[in-house]
């Protein structure tokens, strides 16, 4: 009976990550290109079954699968050890280890961008996605890790459609240029005035023209870095001095200031002579210079939208404590997820021994199968002895069907056993089809 | 007579039901359009399809006994007059639900669900009302002027509610907050496009009502004008919606002012045409 019950694979994770390690430890521990296949082919060496390593700029993990959990951590550990050049009663303070429910659960954390820095950013799956595809290229996982990767795929999924912990952005350019769609019903049509060339104002410029804005004027008191900006970030956009600002902000529908200067760009006079010829469509303005730029009077203005740099920090702290928010509901959902896991995996536990129990099966109907065809079905056409053959295949299938679903649902702790039993109720079962004599 | 008793009481009770599903239904909706929650958004479909489902239902009640036949008069019958305009709004809510414009289904819903609702309980008094359209004039022109100035009437009813979304957007715009209690509406811009083409329908649509109701006038009583209540309710409604036209299609205002003047003429011409159509029983296609 050896072999039948095999222990089933557990899941590891040893790693560090920003809530436990600084960047100085994190980029020791960090591996690029092939040095990180490097690292899974040897821990396979080493005598870990399957293994995938996760690198992203807020952590180094890798995640294993072994029936011999503790020896797959050490050999992690020790593979550490080697790139990070740091001994591992150094590291013992950065790094983290985790078993079973807690490894499954802190991965469907990290994919659901839980643990990341910025709760709910969407860089994490794909980074995620191609760890897990460089160790499938690499062939070092097995069916426990690619179960458990492409579960956790889900539950960012689910996670990402059923709250809405990554719906509310929180870079404040972005906010910027969500606003603008809010206002506009075809943002790619609206024409854009930048006015300044600093560093937050360019950041906006990349967003808006990600987002398909092509009329772009940028004013500035330098026309040669105002120009530079344009090469870098748009060509097409149109480059004009400073003091034409105030006339071409009168075609403009969005608009950006963040140049330096004591006296407003844009006054309460100007933007209403400018509503006079809009005919109630809106005006969009952020103003993210300090000292302000544009005259505050003119959020007052019918049709106007004003924004300043507070405004816009204040909309981010809001939508990342909305994010905090949606952070129990996640866990709800991770948590049913990561049982959903648990029990597919308990399930693993009786494969051997279904298999065990069919091959015994099939070899007793082949075997009498035989017997009878050389004496007392010889007389029996091909034909009418196919019709047996699906006969005797029919009636074993059908029998094994209940002990076997019986067996999984043990397994899964359906029935109510508990861990404890289910080796118990297999070697019962296996008792019941063990027959000594039979080869005889 | 027990079964007609029966059928009476099961009708009442199916459109009280019916109430109170669009009642909580428009409470969700307006709990999902503040605070983007999915929970409330499932509520909200829940609630608005078992009310069909027994708006539906409480109509077949009362009129099945009748037949095919006389099907049309659920129009002639005050609280059939009211059902079917009810009907309308929840097949243009369904319509929305699972069309192209599915997304912005909730702030739609949020709107239109309260007048549901209002319209039904206003209407639960008269369901067991005997009064009747009484046409007076007999032309075929009369069925075709009540359609045009009842569509024109919902027209006018959606481009208030698309007014209340763009204030309701352009005050959250306004105070400067978080993205997620507007998170499910579409943009100023957009919302302000939908009033105007309802604002035009709704133009258009009165306009020939007008005219036809001009028409048969002119048949019937060889002048133009009756100088009836009924007539003048007409010319008012017309105005508030030609004001309205007038003021989207000449740009004479800001966008916010006039939408707060769409509301607001819209209250003045929908109150005026429930009083003439509903309450007051002198005038030719009244229900007496």
């Amino acid at each position: 009976m050896k072999g039948i019950i095999e222990p089933i694979r557990e899941v590891v994770l040893v790693g560090l990550s920003h809530k436990t390690a600084p960047v100085e430890m994190r980029e020791r521990f960090a591996l690029e290109g092939d040095a990180r296949l490097r690292f899974i082919k040897q821990a396979l060496i080493a005598g870990v079954e399957e293994v995938v390593y996760v690198a992203t700029c807020n952590r180094v993990e890798a995640y294993a699968a072994s029936r011999y959990p503790e020896r797959a951590v050490k050999i992690l550990l020790e593979l550490f050890e080697e790139v990070s050049s740091i001994p591992q009663s150094d590291a013992e303070k950065f790094v983290f280890r985790k078993y079973s429910k807690e490894a499954v659960s802190h991965l469907f954390e990290v994919a659901s961008s839980l643990d990341s820095m910025v709760v709910g950013e969407n860089e994490i799956l794909g980074q995620l996605k191609e760890c897990y595809s460089n160790a499938v290229k690499a062939k070092t996982t097995g069916p426990v890790l690619n179960k458990l990767f492409h579960h956790a795929f889900r539950t960012a999924k689910r996670v990402r459609s059923e709250t809405a912990i990554s719906r509310n952005p929180l870079s404040v350019a972005f906010i910027a240029v969500e606003l603008a769609r809010k206002i506009f019903e075809d943002i790619t049509k609206e024409r854009a005035l930048i006015i300044g060339a600093g560093e937050m104002g360019e950041l906006i410029l990349r967003y808006l023209v990600k987002a398909g804005v092509h009329h772009i004027v940028i004013a500035n008191r330098s026309i040669a870095n105002a120009e530079s900006l344009a090469r870098e970030v748009y060509p097409d956009a149109r480059v004009v001095p400073l003091v034409e600002a105030a006339a071409e902000s009168a075609m403009a529908d969005i608009l950006i200031s963040s140049v330096a200067s004591r006296d407003f760009v844009l006054t309460e006079k100007n933007v209403r002579e400018i509503m006079k010829f809009r005919k109630g469509k809106p005006l969009f303005i952020i103003d993210i210079a300090v000292p302000r730029t544009i005259d505050p009077n003119i959020s007052h203005i019918e049709d106007v939208f004003l924004y300043d740099i507070d405004d816009l920090k204040s909309i981010s702290e809001e939508n990342r404590k909305v994010r905090e928010r949606e952070v129990n509901i996640a866990m709800e959902i991770i948590e049913e997820d990561v049982k959903e896991f648990l029990l597919w995996q308990r399930g693993l536990a009786v494969v051997p021994a279904i298999n065990f129990i069919q091959k015994k099966f099939e070899e007793i109907r082949k075997k009498e199968l035989a017997r009878y065809r050389r004496k007392k079905l010889k007389h029996l056409a091909q034909k009418d002895f196919k019709a047996v053959e699906e006969l005797t295949l029919q009636i074993m299938t059908k029998t094994l069907h209940n002990p076997i679903a019986h067996l999984k649902e043990i397994a899964k702790g359906m029935r109510g056993h508990g861990e404890r039993t289910i080796e118990e109720a297999v070697h019962m079962i296996m008792e019941m089809f063990k027959d000594e004599g039979y080869e005889k | 007579m027990i079964a007609g008793n029966v059928m009476g009481l099961l009708n009442i009770l199916l459109f009280i039901s019916a109430i109170c599903c669009m009642g909580i239904a428009a409470c969700c909706a307006m709990c999902a359009l503040h605070g983007n929650n999915d929970r409330f958004k499932t509520l909200l479909k829940f609630f608005f399809y078992v009310g069909v489902f027994f708006f539906v239902f409480s109509g077949v009640v009362r009129y099945f006994p009748f037949g095919l036949r006389d099907f049309i008069l659920i129009a002639r019958t005050i609280w059939g007059h009211l059902y079917l305009l009810v009907l309308f709004l929840i097949l243009l809510l369904i319509y929305i639900h699972l069309s192209r414009w599915g997304k912005h289904w909730i702030p739609v819903a949020a709107v239109v669900l309260p007048f549901i609702t209002i319209i039904s309980l206003l209407s639960l008094p008269l369901i067991s009302s005997n009064r009747i359209m009484d046409a007076r004039i007999a032309n075929h022109l009369l069925p075709f002027h009540v359609i045009f100035a009842l569509s024109g009437e919902l027209f006018f009813l959606l481009a208030s509610a698309g007014s209340i979304i763009f204030l309701y957007l352009n005050f959250q715009l306004k105070r400067k907050i978080s993205l997620v209690r507007t998170m499910s509406l579409p943009s100023l811009e957009s919302i302000e496009s939908f009033t105007a083409w309802a604002s035009q329908m709704a133009f258009f649509l009165l306009s020939i009502g007008l005219v036809l109701g001009i028409i048969l006038v002119w048949i019937n009583f060889k002048t133009l004008f009756l100088f009836s209540f009924k007539e003048i309710v007409m010319y008012i409604s017309w105005l508030c919606v030609f004001c309205v036209y007038l003021l989207r299609r000449k740009k004479l205002a800001g966008a916010t002012t006039i939408s707060l003047v769409t509301i607001v003429l819209f209250i003045v011409a929908g109150a005026l045409f429930v009083v003439a159509n509903f309450f007051r029983e002198a005038g030719f296609h009244s229900f007496k």
